[in-house]
């Protein structure tokens, strides 16, 4: 039995006051980040990282995961009460969360969230437990031509997943390669983009662009487009928590659903807990015996995006920590958490650090365990943190977010480029260019160039390396794909339009 | 290339909106505070940056606005310069 082996020693190392303690700090800040709008799980981390310089890497990353999974559950309590989304990844409960409330069973709505989350994210961790192993080992067999091709595949998957307009995605990502390129080349030492500037020639911090570009920016969206709600005032008593027999049985199916489709679009690059939360809401309606219910209070539309972006949230763990591939924002950002703290996540960190991975694991029982007793008692101290006033809170955002990016190098100029990242971030969500493409391509971007170069000295220049070796073929046929998709799709729909027309 | 494009098929659309000119002020506000970083080093720096935009964006009184610079400058001042140990930059007085 040496997974209930691993998890002892997991559960030894989670256990111990400093670790629950930190899971404790994390799984709070992750919920208060989930309340307030404008800052999201991606921006608190980078803005805690300049902080776990000095702690054990495996008390931070418990923390790190705590902000992760708990930022979902958080974001569901004014998705609920005031009908604005603490996070991009409750949305979907607004529709009908907030109905439910307006029907006065706000208290339903927020159990169901709280219990269905915790359904999720247990069930999600037991097969990540089994599974994050299995895709290590695997792993094991990979080489640089392997790594290249993966990569290569998530960007392709980035078009798919990216959003309306495959263009402005596949924009987005050359601009972060082409932000990944600046500094020393890694082979030959030559300076790249950096336009005689010295402080460039080490690269673009990706702290220093998270800061800037979810911190700042997001400072500036919400300042032009205030979210206002009115709170729905409701005496909550401990028996409106209580779900009623119907509204269970309606919910527990869609509380698994939801968790299964949340666990692999969690694992897929650009997949996330943000379109996790929305697939699962549609599906939930296309499958339901009455879809007329959704939209006006119906408690499966609460359950099943609550329950998937809980489950994407501990999924996306597999590959950050199996393959050393970030699949979210917040999953690049730890993965340069890791990188600072001097441990290259991948297939050997199953060997390597053990006690860190299982540590990890075990945390997210307590942590998610932490988040039900949190979600269902102390709903309204929560609330109240809303009443801070913007400008307050706007402040400190950006005081963190230099100092963050201030401390990575201990260097003003890193100062002034999360700046100008915030500005361009702001205009780039003014225009409706996705952001996420961007961050993803500047992590993998390195890798990728790395593996690339690696996988042509091995072969000597040739390109036949990707080619001749099974598993990169496969992940470079898939890449292929994904970038035709957009154009498939295109093509389809055209086609539809002339037969429309003949008929 | 791909960006022609996206101009050729870019609709009109109206992209200020009334409350831009308030976002537009708090990046002058930030440029403002930035510049004079050296003059006050971080701690005072940023805590004036958010006294200023308290007073000037959020219209609260001054008092509070002052009281918040000055608790706010205080805590960098501990909270990252000793707590955490990292070298913020010193301005004129020495913070």
């Amino acid at each position: 039995m040496d997974l209930l082996h691993n998890l002892y020693t997991g559960f030894s190392i989670a256990l111990t006051f400093n670790n629950v303690l930190y899971c404790l700090a994390g799984v709070l800040v992750g919920q208060i980040v989930g309340v307030l709008p404008g800052i999201g799980a991606p921006t608190a981390i980078a803005l805690l990282l300049p902080l776990t310089f000095t702690i054990n890497p495996t008390s931070a990353i418990i923390m790190f995961a705590g902000i992760y999974y708990g930022v979902a559950y958080g974001g569901t309590i004014t998705s609920v009460l005031i009908n604005v989304p603490g996070e991009s990844s409750t949305v979907m409960t607004c529709i009908d969360g907030y109905q439910m409330a307006l029907r006065g069973r706000a208290g339903a709505a927020l159990s169901v969230a709280a219990i269905g989350s915790w359904i999720a994210g247990t069930g999600s961790i037991i097969i990540l437990m089994t599974f994050a192993p299995a895709l290590a080992k695997f792993a094991l067999r990979f080489g640089p031509s392997e790594f290249f091709a993966l990569t290569l595949m998530a960007f392709g998957l980035l078009t798919v997943f990216g959003g309306e307009q495959p263009i402005k995605t596949i924009i987005t990502t050359i601009m972060g390669l082409l932000i990944a390129t600046v500094g020393l080349d890694v082979v030959s030492g030559l300076p790249r983009f950096n336009f005689g500037i010295p402080q460039l020639l080490g690269g673009v911090d990706f702290v220093v662009l998270i800061c800037g570009i979810f911190g700042v920016a997001e400072v500036f969206n919400s300042i032009e487009e205030p979210e206002e709600g009115d709170l729905i005032k409701q005496k909550m008593r401990l028996r409106d928590l209580f779900l009623t027999w119907e509204e269970w049985v309606r919910s527990r199916w869609a509380i698994v659903r939801g968790s299964v489709i949340g666990f692999f679009v969690g694992m897929i690059p650009a997949g996330g807990i943000t379109t996790a939360s929305f697939l699962a809401y549609l599906a939930e309606k296309r499958y339901s015996k009455h879809p007329e219910r959704f939209g006006k209070g119906a408690i499966e539309g609460v359950a099943a995006p609550e329950s998937a972006n809980n489950s994407a949230s501990i999924s996306g763990f597999a590959p950050l920590l199996a393959l050393g591939i970030p699949g979210s924002p917040t999953t690049a950002v730890m993965l340069a958490g890791f990188m600072m703290w001097g441990i290259r996540p991948g297939p050997l960190l199953f060997h390597q650090h053990a006690d860190l991975v299982w540590g990890l694991i075990a945390s997210m029982y307590i942590g998610n365990f932490l988040l039900l007793l949190m979600n269902i008692f102390l709903i309204p101290p929560f609330v109240a943190i809303l009443r801070l006033p913007y400008t307050i809170l706007m402040g400190f955002i950006v005081i963190f977010a230099s100092i963050g990016a201030y401390s990575i190098n201990n260097n003003v100029f890193d100062v002034w480029m999360m700046l100008g990242f915030g500005v361009l971030g702001y205009l780039m969500k003014k225009l409706e260019y996705p952001i996420v493409p961007l961050v993803l391509a500047l992590v993998l971007g390195r890798l990728s160039e790395n593996s690339l170069r690696q996988a042509l000295t091995l072969s000597g220049g040739s390109l036949s390396i990707f080619f001749t070796r099974p598993i990169s073929l496969i992940f470079i046929i898939a890449a292929i794909l994904a970038y035709l998709t957009p154009l498939i799709r295109w093509a389809l729909k055209r086609l539809h339009r002339v037969k429309a027309e003949r008929v | 290339m791909l960006s022609c494009i996206l101009l050729k098929n870019m609709k009109k659309q109206e992209y200020f909106r009334p409350r831009t000119r308030i976002g537009i002020n708090v990046l002058i506000l930030i440029i403002i505070a930035f510049l004079l970083l050296p003059v006050f080093g971080f701690s005072i720096g940023l805590g004036l940056y958010v006294g200023a935009t308290m007073w000037i964006i959020g219209k609260h009184g001054w008092i509070s606005c002052i009281l918040t610079t000055i608790i706010t400058a205080i805590a960098i001042h501990f909270i990252f310069g000793h707590w955490l140990d990292i070298p913020l930059p010193t301005g004129l007085i020495g913070w």
